[in-house]
């Protein structure tokens, strides 16, 4: 019940974090009131179609000030893997409304490219721009900064992601996002604290159902540990829920810290 | 007058018979007799969709064994060039045909400041070379019938090596 309403909370936020403009903050600037009411009949076609990517060049042409427009046009190139049309268009967006898409670009980056450089950079910038809690990923997933945490992870700065993602989690208010504890559980065991990394995943299991993953490395700790009986226990539970879809995916792109099913039927060959 | 109809209707047919030119999607691939396969079987070309989009009761389209069978098949077959100092990303789009076979590959190549570039032969067509013999490629299922999808991998090349791959 709690991973729901989690997943609908954060859904809200990232619809509510690049929702559709509303046009009548346009109301006294008729040719770009125009170009609004162009771009949301473009939304309402089918995303890169044709049609829409014609609405949305109508809208620039119209009002070349208007950054959602690009934004918007620009993200079927990015899913597509289109990237260099695509980084053409989220540029001139972030030149024009750098608070709005700062976030976004510095997200996608990391997302489709894993381009931890140009991810952090964005999203630094962000912070140093703004005053208020700089929010979520458009998926929803994660607080921005554990996305720079990953980035520095990634790029051997361990240190500089634990404890972003520590000071993340104890911000007063933050509710934890559906798979922090389970990164800071892999982020501990790969540090070789085993204790840590099995509270966190203890409390990933409490947050989210129990995914294949979280058993897998709950396995690896009591393996590591010399507990067989329990290692036998979670490494069958791993490969169970796995097998049964209790994993996690992405629509678009590989997850951080993925496990793989092949993973764990090794792991559990290996003993 | 009855002289003029013959000659109307050469100009009727003639307009008639220019194909006017399909308006395309952003990220379709249509056929180039100069570079694809004319045999290559298009199960429904109307019907093309893109890896990420599917319905509730559609079987997910990827690789047999995942990502990471993917991955260590891409990995086993590929030769870094000696002494390449080229970085960047090469992205392939293909279609994924009904039955699991690929072709129509493009590729775009970029630096790491997303800036249009060429890559050495020795990289981006052996990649291809790779990319068109892998025969794990799932189609896209629902209620037992297969569809055609576009899939994309991307390859971020440091020093001719290959440090990850995606999407």
């Amino acid at each position: 019940m709690r991973a729901l309403s989690l997943t609908c909370c954060f859904t809200l936020i990232s619809v509510v974090a690049l929702a559709p403009p509303n046009c009548e903050i346009w109301g006294q600037n008729e040719i770009c009131y125009e170009a609004c009411e162009l771009s949301m009949e473009a939304i309402h076609n089918p995303q890169g179609s044709y049609k829409s990517q014609v609405l949305f060049d109508e809208a620039i042409q119209k009002c070349p000030n208007f950054a959602y427009a690009y934004m918007e046009k620009g993200v079927p190139f990015l899913k597509r893997g289109q990237f260099i049309e695509w980084k053409k268009l989220i540029d001139k967006a972030v030149e024009l409304d750098p608070e709005q898409y700062l976030g976004y670009r510095g997200w996608c980056r990391l997302q489709f490219l894993r381009d931890y450089e140009g991810a952090i950079a964005d999203i630094e910038r962000l912070k140093a721009l703004v005053s208020y809690d700089i929010g979520f990923c458009q998926t929803g997933d994660y607080h921005l900064n554990f996305a720079l945490a990953f980035c520095h992870k990634e790029l051997g700065q361990v240190d500089k992601a634990k404890q972003l993602m520590l000071e993340q989690i104890a911000q007063e208010g933050y509710m934890p996002g559906l798979y922090d504890y389970y990164h800071l559980g892999v982020l501990f065991y790969e540090l070789g604290d085993l204790e840590s990394a099995e509270t966190y995943f203890n409390l990933q299991n409490q947050e989210n159902d129990g995914l294949g993953e979280t058993f897998y490395y709950l396995a690896l700790i009591h393996q590591q540990q010399g507990q067989v009986e329990k290692f036998k226990e979670y490494i069958e539970l791993a490969e169970s829920k796995y097998a049964n879809g209790y994993f996690r995916v992405d629509t678009y792109t590989e997850t951080f810290d993925k496990i793989y099913l092949e993973d764990i039927v090794l792991a559990r060959a290996s003993y | 007058m009855k002289k003029l109809i013959p000659i109307a209707l050469v100009i009727l047919s003639i307009i008639g018979c220019t194909e006017k030119p399909k308006q395309l999607n952003v990220g379709d691939i249509p056929f180039d007799p100069a570079r694809d396969n004319p045999n290559f079987e298009v199960c429904n070309e109307y019907l093309i969709k893109q890896y990420y989009v599917r319905y509730s009761s559609d079987n997910r389209p990827g690789y047999k064994g995942e990502k990471k069978a993917l991955v260590s098949e891409i990995l086993s077959q590929y030769t870094p060039p000696v002494n390449s100092n080229q970085n960047g990303f090469i992205t392939i789009r293909f279609l994924v045909n009904c039955h699991g076979e690929t072709d129509r590959f493009r590729v775009e190549s970029m630096d790491f400041d997303y800036n249009s570039i060429q890559f050495d032969k020795g990289i981006a067509q052996q990649l291809v070379s790779i990319i068109k013999e892998l025969k794990g490629w799932l189609p896209r299922t629902n209620k037992n019938k297969s569809y055609d999808y576009y899939q994309y991998l991307t390859f971020k090349i440091e020093q001719g090596q290959i440090i990850q791959i995606l999407p």
